[in-house]
């Protein structure tokens, strides 16, 4: 068989998640040959291959960064555009930033397990954001959810983590049923499965049938942002998972959802007829979403809770600028700026809170937090940036982050949207509640680490990611553009 | 070459850094003033040389530095514009700054808060380059704040000292009163330039110098009270920076912070702001003649008013606080001058040439007063000491040379710029329309030279002639300030003798600082006449007379009889001008803010604090809802999706 030049194109658009699939392999192989030795299971074995996975993830990048990306590559099942790329790069830093934090962490049994799961879920991620095909986008999503069934296993083994494991595998799967049935309606309505051909075929004929399809395709990618009510899981699973999984679990699902929301929402394809059932449902969702994720993590002690509710509500944010895309079909930069922003402000937070505990898989109250600045400075100062910037506060990118969702609600001059938008508003504020309550409590005087056997801040790597995630919100204030 | 212009924000910013990171890690806080001086040493280097590689062809010149913001219609670039007033100022901040940093070494050697004060003045000295740079009017109000934060961080930098913090909020307050009025002057002009035809231009770009530059022809022509509103807000700003009458009541009382902060906000960093924005709008203020000449009044009357002060303080700051009111008084009458178009470009000539020369001897002044309080341990007071040329034999010789330039003995710095200044005034005092004005404002420019006369000989005889006397805080042995603090005065000293004499002989400024659009050279520069020059050092010589015999008569002080007592007093409480302001301004707003407390505390609050419930009783009771069960979850999850569908139905 000979390779011609149109073949090596075509695989262009995944050559990262092919390079993350293959070290991935290797990995996974190589894993089979290490003597699993019981009493190993303390000591931390794995740093070398969470280095060697890093080093990928940022080879990769690089040449994902390097390749000729102004070119617009396309097969039947994947494509690069605007979308993908910025989706990509959007997907490899959630990877390394994830990887970074979990160098002293993983299971020291599983550590080649553990990080080849971890690239074949960020593989996963980058398939999402070129897919141009309900296929492969399917296909890419469950590439997504079943190493991180794998990852929620081996990472917390005690009955918690079954439990947790068991509930987002279970759920996991009815969405995904959820997803391939709206699927199938589409597909029977246009006779295609590209996402392009979907969109143009539907813009001919417009029925009933079109909508209950796309309802429930968008009420299975609901389950991956954590929209209300599909959210019950987010609150149990990060509970009941160690830290750096639930670092992971409130992103990578999150930006695969959205970027398959705008796939099938936000090109300027969409039918006009469908939008405002489409409108409608979004912000129902959004509402529900920010509101109830809100409330919730008002009334949460534990650090790993809260941080679901919070994200819970950070997707109802998300949702808006979705279906502020969706009237006024502009560019998808307002939902990915949010996705970015949201990346490193929550994995900055949750590596900070990772180091506090000797285990990941410690609770981590609230009340732990106090008086940390004067404990440990870098740490404090790191946590309290992230905290701003989860707020929104200038100085820090959540506040582009906002400002981008509120202006694409606003530019239009639509009733709902404004109505959203005043909603919003409110919930911010009800936001800024219990952000602002972490904030005095990081800074207060009093501190909690009288006791320092609880502490062990040693976890250098954990410390490092939370700096580096502190300073890139401050960097990306001031210089946007790189967003 | 003209990019090198960026390396002065971008060192100074990471001086500004470097502080603070010392500052927040306490860490090697005895270092804290090496980034502060090596950028400055770098900034003031870069802009030396801007400066000489762009003599002669003289242009404006605008670079962009980075985009900060574009987000559809909204652009927010900043650029820096290059152009003879720019590097001029430039150059005086970067390179006194530079001086009396190295002072403040020595000054603060010790201080608590050496880490901190040697931060604040890198971001000081950043946000007054930036102002000076930037090529856009709002932008550059940015950076006005900025100096306005910066300056309230510096006076109060003795937080724990009550007087000090009562100043810092005095000039931050202030100040802001005037800037309120600055940014809606920058608001209607914006609105303005909107109005001729720039609708178009993005938001904040509307701003940019040029853009303004072009559009006020046009303005005048259509909108002339428009145009007029937004000079005489755009100079209500200047003069709350400038601290020109009645705004100059924070100035004085600003020296409650480290000396060579007051070195700093007196000579280059602050004061000198609003006379740079009335250079900088020029062009502007050359279609609103009506405010240039209340400028001219408002200079005049600051003019003799601080020298009137001056007279009959007693702290040895003070009198060089109040001078500086009146030297930057001089500096806004000779905009007044400007109320005849054709002088507008001399002018603002004069008035850079008065800016540099005052930066120079104030800077001087201000730090020789550092020594003097140093040796006198924190004492200020001249009753107190006295004589202290033997003390203090360096300080003296300097401090002297900083009085002679200042008070305008020739061929001293001040000479020459302030005969520029009043040369200026006598070219048009035949003129039928503002004749008359300019015979008052040359009286009373020749007066405040007669009133600076006096009252620097006054404080130089009092502090270092007569019996030496020492105060109890002296202690026995009081002491020489070291050479690294005597060197920046070395070189001041130099500048304070020479400047002047170069720069006029050179000639050479006029053509450098009015490549100003509408301001074109008229190439007739104001000679003063002789009789000008004779009188005003026949004033200098009997200021110095009367000065030496109202102390050599009546001892220390003067004496106080009748109505010449009254007219002290009057003066040693600065006219009650701070009274009137606190009784009109502070009395009834703290009565309004407390009623508005009320109103805040009894209703306000009750319905937020009862809101605030809200969120969280909504919580508590979704909380049981979040059982754990898997069926449940799957149950609800099923529920939504019936709904989103039954809503598609009802929708489609």
């Amino acid at each position: 068989m000979i390779i011609t030049q149109e073949m090596l194109n075509n695989l262009i658009p995944v050559f990262p998640a092919l390079g993350l699939i293959a070290a991935g392999c290797i990995l996974l192989a190589i894993g089979l040959f290490q003597a699993p030795s019981p009493q190993a299971a303390n000591e931390s074995h794995g740093h070398g291959w969470a280095w060697g996975s890093l080093a990928v993830l940022l080879v990769i990048w690089g040449s994902w960064l390097f390749s000729s990306t102004q070119v617009e590559y396309a097969s039947s099942l994947f494509r690069t555009d605007l979308l993908s790329r910025s989706g990509t790069h959007l997907a490899l830093l959630a990877g390394c930033l994830i990887t970074a934090l979990t160098i002293n962490k993983a299971p020291s049994r599983h550590a080649c397990e553990f990080h080849s799961c971890l690239l074949f879920l960020i593989a996963g991620l980058a398939l999402v954001t070129a897919s141009s095909n309900l296929t492969s986008l399917y296909l890419s999503l469950e590439l997504i959810s079943i190493p991180t069934v794998l990852l929620l296993s081996i990472s917390r083994r005690d009955n918690a983590g079954r439990e947790a494991t068991l509930k987002y595998f279970a759920l996991s799967a009815f969405s995904s049923a959820i997803f391939l049935m709206g699927a199938s309606y589409l597909f029977g309505l246009a006779g295609t499965t590209s996402i392009d051909g979907l969109v143009r075929a539907i813009g001919a004929n417009s029925s009933t049938m079109a909508y209950i399809g796309f309802v429930l395709v968008i009420a299975g990618l609901a389950f991956r942002v954590t929209a209300v009510p599909f959210h019950f899981y987010a609150s149990d699973v990060f509970s009941g998972s160690s830290l750096p999984m639930a670092a992971m679990l409130s992103t990578i699902p999150k930006i695969a959802g959205f970027v398959a929301m705008i796939k099938l929402l936000g090109g300027p394809t969409l039918n006009a007829a469908l939008v405002p059932v489409a409108l409608t449902t979004l912000i129902l969702l959004a509402l529900a979403t920010m509101t109830l994720g809100n409330c919730l993590a008002l009334v949460q002690s534990q650090c790993r809770k809260l941080l679901a509710y919070s994200s819970i509500a950070h997707s109802g944010y998300i949702m808006l600028g979705l279906a502020a895309l969706l009237v006024q079909g502009a560019s998808s930069r307002a939902v990915l700026v949010y996705l970015a922003a949201y990346v490193i402000m929550t994995i900055g937070f949750f590596a900070g809170i990772s180091t506090l505990r000797a285990r990941t898989d410690q609770d981590v109250e609230l009340n732990d937090l106090n008086g940390l600045t004067s404990t440990n400075l870098w740490l404090g100062i790191s946590l309290s940036i992230c905290v701003l910037s989860l707020i929104g506060i200038p100085i820090t990118a959540g506040f582009w982050a906002k400002f981008e969702i509120f202006r694409g609600l606003l530019t239009p001059g639509d009733r709902l949207l404004l109505f959203a938008a005043v909603f919003m508003a409110i919930n911010a504020a009800i936001g800024a509640i219990y952000y602002v309550d972490i904030l005095i409590r990081l800074n207060s005087s009093t501190t909690a680490w009288k006791n320092v056997s609880l502490t062990t801040l040693t976890d250098k790597p954990a410390i490092v990611t939370c700096v580096f995630c502190a300073c890139m919100t401050l960097v990306w204030f001031i210089v946007p553009t790189w967003m | 070459m003209l990019n090198l212009v960026w390396l002065i924000p971008l060192v100074l910013m990471l001086a500004l850094l470097a502080g603070v990171l010392i500052c927040l890690f306490r860490k090697g806080a005895e270092l804290a003033h090496v980034p502060t001086i090596v950028g400055l040493s770098i900034s003031s280097a870069v802009s030396l040389i801007l400066l000489f590689t762009s003599q002669g062809g003289v242009h404006v010149a605008i670079t962009e530095g980075y985009t900060w913001l574009s987000l559809g219609g909204m652009h927010v670039p900043i650029t820096a514009r290059l152009d003879g007033i720019g590097l001029i100022q430039l150059n005086v901040v970067t390179c006194i700054s530079l001086l009396v940093a190295v002072y403040a070494r020595g000054y603060m050697l010790g201080d608590p808060g050496y880490a901190r004060f040697f931060a604040i003045i890198s971001a000081f000295v950043f946000a007054m380059v930036m102002l000076v740079l930037v090529g856009n009017l709002f932008v550059l109000y940015a950076f006005w704040e900025g100096v306005g934060l910066c300056s309230y961080l510096l006076i109060g930098h003795w937080y724990r000292r009550p007087s000090a913090a009562k100043a810092a909020m005095k000039a931050f307050l202030v100040n802001r009163l005037a800037d309120c009025a600055f940014l809606v002057g920058i608001l209607l002009l914006w609105h303005g330039i909107g109005l001729v035809g720039a609708e178009n231009l993005a938001t904040v770009g509307r701003l940019d110098f040029d853009v303004i530059f072009d559009a006020v022809p046009a303005l005048a022509q259509r909108q002339p009270d428009l145009l007029w509103w937004v000079g005489l807000l755009l100079l209500i700003g200047a003069i709350g920076k400038s601290a020109q009458f009645p705004f100059h009541v924070w100035l004085p009382d600003a020296m409650e912070g480290p000396t060579p902060v007051s070195a700093l906000i007196h000579a280059t960093t602050m004061v000198t702001a609003g006379v740079y924005l009335l250079a900088r709008m020029s062009p502007l203020l050359l279609l609103t003649p009506d405010v240039l000449l209340i400028a001219g009044w408002l200079g005049a009357i600051t003019a003799v008013l601080g020298g009137l002060i001056a007279l009959f303080q007693d702290d040895l700051k003070r009198v060089l606080a109040y001078s500086t009111v009146s030297q930057l008084g001089l500096l806004f009458l000779a905009f007044g001058a400007g109320v005849n178009g054709e002088l507008l470009p001399l002018a603002v000539v004069a008035a850079m040439f008065h800016l540099i020369t005052h930066a120079f001897f104030k800077a001087l002044l201000f730090l020789t007063a550092g020594n003097v309080m140093h040796a006198m341990g924190d004492c200020i007071d001249m009753r107190k000491f006295g004589g202290l040329r033997k003390v203090l034999p360096s300080t003296h010789i300097l401090f002297l040379i900083g009085a002679l330039a200042l008070v305008g003995a020739p061929p001293l710095a001040g000479f020459w710029s302030k005969e520029g200044i009043l040369g200026l005034l006598t070219l048009e005092i035949g003129n039928p329309q503002y004749g008359s004005v300019f015979a008052i404002w040359l009286f009373m420019g020749l007066l405040s030279t007669l009133l600076t006369a006096i009252y620097t000989f006054r404080a130089y005889l009092r502090t270092f002639w007569g019996d030496v006397k020492l105060p109890a805080q002296a202690g026995a042995h009081p002491h020489e300030a070291t050479a690294m603090m005597l060197a920046p005065l070395y070189i001041l000293a130099v500048g304070s003798a020479l400047i002047g004499l170069v720069i006029a002989s050179t000639g050479a400024l006029a053509e450098f600082v009015l490549p100003i659009p509408f301001l074109t050279d008229p190439h007739a520069h104001p000679h003063a006449g002789w009789w000008l020059v004779i009188a005003s050092v026949g004033l200098v010589m009997a200021g110095a007379t009367i000065a030496y015999y109202s102390i050599s008569t009546s001892g220390v002080a003067a004496k106080r009889s009748g109505v010449p007592a009254r007219f002290a007093e009057l003066t040693s409480n600065r006219f009650y001008l701070d009274e009137v302001f606190y009784f009109c301004l502070v009395a009834p707003t703290q009565h309004l803010s407390k009623m508005v407390g009320i109103f805040d505390s009894q209703f306000i609050d009750r319905v937020i604090r009862r809101g605030a419930t809200i969120p969280s009783a909504i919580g508590g009771r979704l909380r049981t809802y979040q059982t754990g069960v898997l069926p449940n979850y799957a149950l609800t999850m099923a529920l939504g999706i019936v709904a989103l569908v039954a809503l598609a139905f009802l929708r489609g």
